[in-house]
């Protein structure tokens, strides 16, 4: 014992007899983990069918359901605004959705949809926070404009949460034909829903009507007159996420409508967006440019717009209160465009974005006072001309959609993408981020600008045997926002699929980063290798 | 370092390692399933946080910091367990009585008798020969602590066993000049 009492102690702890089972438990445990990992990853993750607009759509989305700080500087981001329309209701708590005094103000000054302001049934008192990014590019067409006011009021009045609770079928657009000869099944859809909570968001759908939309939260119910689903077949989606950043989780609507159109973004055009709403109501009213915010929110019942501000708005809360809820848009306006907005006015509609035609289309049909003045104004760029009759619009829309967002060019490891404006639209190259497989090699080869991009991927041989290529999947690791820009990277992985039909993973190297500058609009997309 | 290969580096220390965790978990819980429960919580912890740990370099000692705590923790919930028990005799009779769990061999007898934290001390320095500045890494504390810690603990066992009691000293001393050395060659 005097020889070494720690060396005899020591060697008793060096005894320690190690079960077998230790092995197999660290096995599972990390397996275990690895797995919800990777759901979790996966779960934001989309196949790469599309093309570079396609990831920032994605990116967007996430970052508009993921951040305030995001969801804000996405309003400034034309591209964005196409995409994606965040609600985001505030102070959810278990039963009631807490609505503030403001936003129940911004409603009855909103029904721009009927002449009545809608009066929701208020959900208790609390506040709201919407946010969203719009352009909708929304066929508007006169006849259906002046409809609308009619039936969807009439909707409202009928639709109690016991009847819309009855619909449990997600729309699809087969329901269109199944039930054809049913109409009033189709009358209100169901957009979207959380089961677990017990909250739906439904769609009043009539005459192609795509405006006006229900909220239910358990037995009660609030409308609002959002635009869901124009230009897009992408359903609204509901999530419940801390979208502001102060620790508690909203639930966030989010309304899908338009597709990415091309423009460039300028200084000037990330202003205008907000401006839009403004000078279609301006433009109904006097036509002019130079409208005053307030003047704004007076004149115009802002369906979307109004929506759309709140997000800036919540930092300005307390003069929003005092204005209406369009004074709210205008403002926020206001505060990205500020000076520019004259200008702009002055040119009228012409200026407007193909995104901002849209809007105003859409206003109108949703306000359906001023509805000749602001199809006038919806002069797509492309269609230019106050001249274009409203129908026209429908067609000419999808001109502008997806994926000739980028016109990419190589600088040497960089690939920097401008977004083109819509004058230029016709002589636009579409380029996309594809991925490609290659048998023989075994590699996967991703390129951008039909130029390979990045070295071509080998994947191990031997697991792969077997398996057929499917896609690869490009996930959103991570995105941030700073001044300067917008910048996301994801990681990228191939999927393959084996003979039981069962989807087989492989990561690939290869990270992307992409980036968005807002100081000169430029798009620069590049591949980051791991360090 | 990317997140990915910290993690992938992480695993890789647990599962090359994993004995050594699960003789110190062993240690201090004395049950051979309570080991391997707490050794399995604080995989689930470091996975789960992992992007918390700084560097590469940290991971070792944050790893062992964390069986460490996950053992102590569980040496306070049984603590409690029993001391509810005791209000329940007939309970405890039944069930308690699992020679099977019951550590074949007595670890360190004396050792187990000291303050947790002096334990600690003991057996990272002695059975696993960390040096004072990895305990202090592991321990979360500074080295002053540890060496204060171990001289207390050699203190304390060398009245418990006298005889060893110079030999204890010097061995002490020996740990400090070490650790002395350590720090100037790393300054």
């Amino acid at each position: 014992m005097k020889h070494d009492y720690f060396q005899e102690e020591k060697l008793k702890y060096e005894e320690i007899e190690i079960p077998d089972e230790l092995l197999l438990m660290v096995r599972q445990t990390v397996a275990a983990d690895r797995r919800k990992k990777t759901a979790a990853w996966r779960n934001r993750m989309i196949k790469m069918a599309g093309s570079v607009a396609a990831i920032l759509l994605l990116c967007l989305t996430i970052g508009v359901n993921s951040s305030y700080a995001f969801a804000e500087t996405a309003v400034k981001i034309p591209v964005v605004k196409t995409v994606a329309k965040a609600v985001i209701v505030r102070s959810y708590k278990a039963d009631i959705i807490a609505l503030d005094e403001q936003n129940s103000k911004e409603k009855e000054e909103k029904p721009l949809m009927g002449q009545e302001a809608d009066e929701p049934e208020p959900f208790v008192s609390g506040n709201d926070t919407v946010s969203e990014n719009e352009v909708p590019e929304q066929p508007a067409q006169p006849e259906t404009t002046e409809e609308v006011p009619g039936g969807v009021e009439a909707w409202k009045a009928e639709m109690t949460a016991e009847k819309l609770r009855e619909i449990k079928e997600i729309y699809t657009p087969d329901m269109e034909e199944r039930y054809a000869d049913e109409p009033e099944k189709l009358r209100t859809i169901l957009l979207a829903e959380l089961p677990e909570k017990d909250i739906s968001l439904y769609g009043y759908h009539e005459n192609g009507v795509l405006t006006g939309t229900a909220l239910r939260v358990k037995d009660s119910c609030r409308y609002f007159d959002w635009n869901y689903m124009n230009g897009t077949k992408k359903l609204p989606d509901i999530s419940f996420a801390d979208a502001d950043g102060d620790g508690e989780e909203e639930l966030v609507v989010l309304l899908y409508n338009g597709e990415p159109q091309t423009k460039t973004i300028t200084r000037e055009d990330i202003e205008a967006p907000d401006k839009t709403a403004a000078e279609g109501s301006e433009a109904s009213e006097d036509g002019n440019g130079n409208i005053s915010n307030e003047a704004e929110a007076e004149t115009v019942p802002a369906q979307n717009t109004a929506v759309a501000e709140n997000i800036p708005e919540k930092k300005n809360t307390e003069t929003a209160a005092e204005n209406t809820s369009m004074s709210k848009t205008a403002e926020t306006a206001e505060n990205t465009t500020a000076g520019k907005e004259p200008d702009i006015a002055d040119d009228g509609r012409m200026k407007i974005s193909a995104q901002d035609a849209a809007e105003d289309g859409l206003e109108e049909t949703a306000s359906g006072d001023g509805s000749d003045e602001t199809a006038a104004k919806s002069d797509m760029p492309s269609v230019s001309g106050n001249d274009v009759s409203v129908s026209e619009k429908p067609q000419e829309a999808p001109k502008q959609q997806a994926g000739e967002l980028w016109l990419i060019s190589l600088k040497g490891e960089n690939w920097t993408a401008s977004v083109l404006s819509i004058n230029d639209y016709e002589s636009q190259i579409i380029h996309q981020l594809k991925a490609e497989y290659d048998e023989t090699a075994g590699a996967i080869q991703l390129y951008l600008m039909e130029e390979p991009f990045g070295k071509s991927e080998k994947l191990p041989e031997e697991e792969k045997d077997g398996l057929t290529y499917e896609a690869v999947n490009l996930a959103p690791e991570r995105e941030f926002i700073t001044e300067k820009g917008l910048f996301l990277h994801f990681r990228m992985e191939a999927v393959f699929v084996n003979a039981n039909g069962e989807e087989v993973f492989f990561p690939l190297s290869i990270k992307l980063k992409a980036e968005i500058c807002l100081e000169d609009g430029s798009l620069v997309v590049e591949n980051i290798k791991e360090r | 370092m990317s997140k990915k290969a910290l993690y992938d580096s992480l695993v890789k220390h647990i599962v090359e390692n994993q004995n050594q965790f699960y003789r110190a978990a062993f240690y201090y819980v004395k049950n051979r399933e309570a080991a391997l429960d707490v050794v399995q919580n604080a995989i689930c912890k470091a996975l789960e946080n992992y992007e918390k740990l700084q560097s590469e370099e940290a991971m070792a000692s944050w790893f062992y910091r964390i069986v460490i705590n996950e053992s102590l923790m569980y040496l306070r919930k049984e603590k409690k367990y029993i001391a509810w028990d005791e209000s329940d005799n007939d309970l405890l009779e039944g069930s308690y009585e699992e020679p099977a769990y019951e550590p074949k061999i007595e670890v360190v007898s004396k050792i187990s008798e000291l303050p947790t934290d002096m334990q600690i001390v003991i057996q990272l320095h002695f059975f696993e020969e960390k040096t004072l500045k990895e305990i202090a890494e592991i321990t979360d504390t500074n080295l002053n602590t540890v060496k204060s810690r171990l001289y207390a603990a050699c203190k304390k066992l060398g009245k418990e066993l006298e005889k060893e009691d110079e030999e204890l000293l010097t061995r002490y001393g020996k740990s400090l000049k070490k650790a002395e050395r350590e720090s100037r060659n790393e300054a």
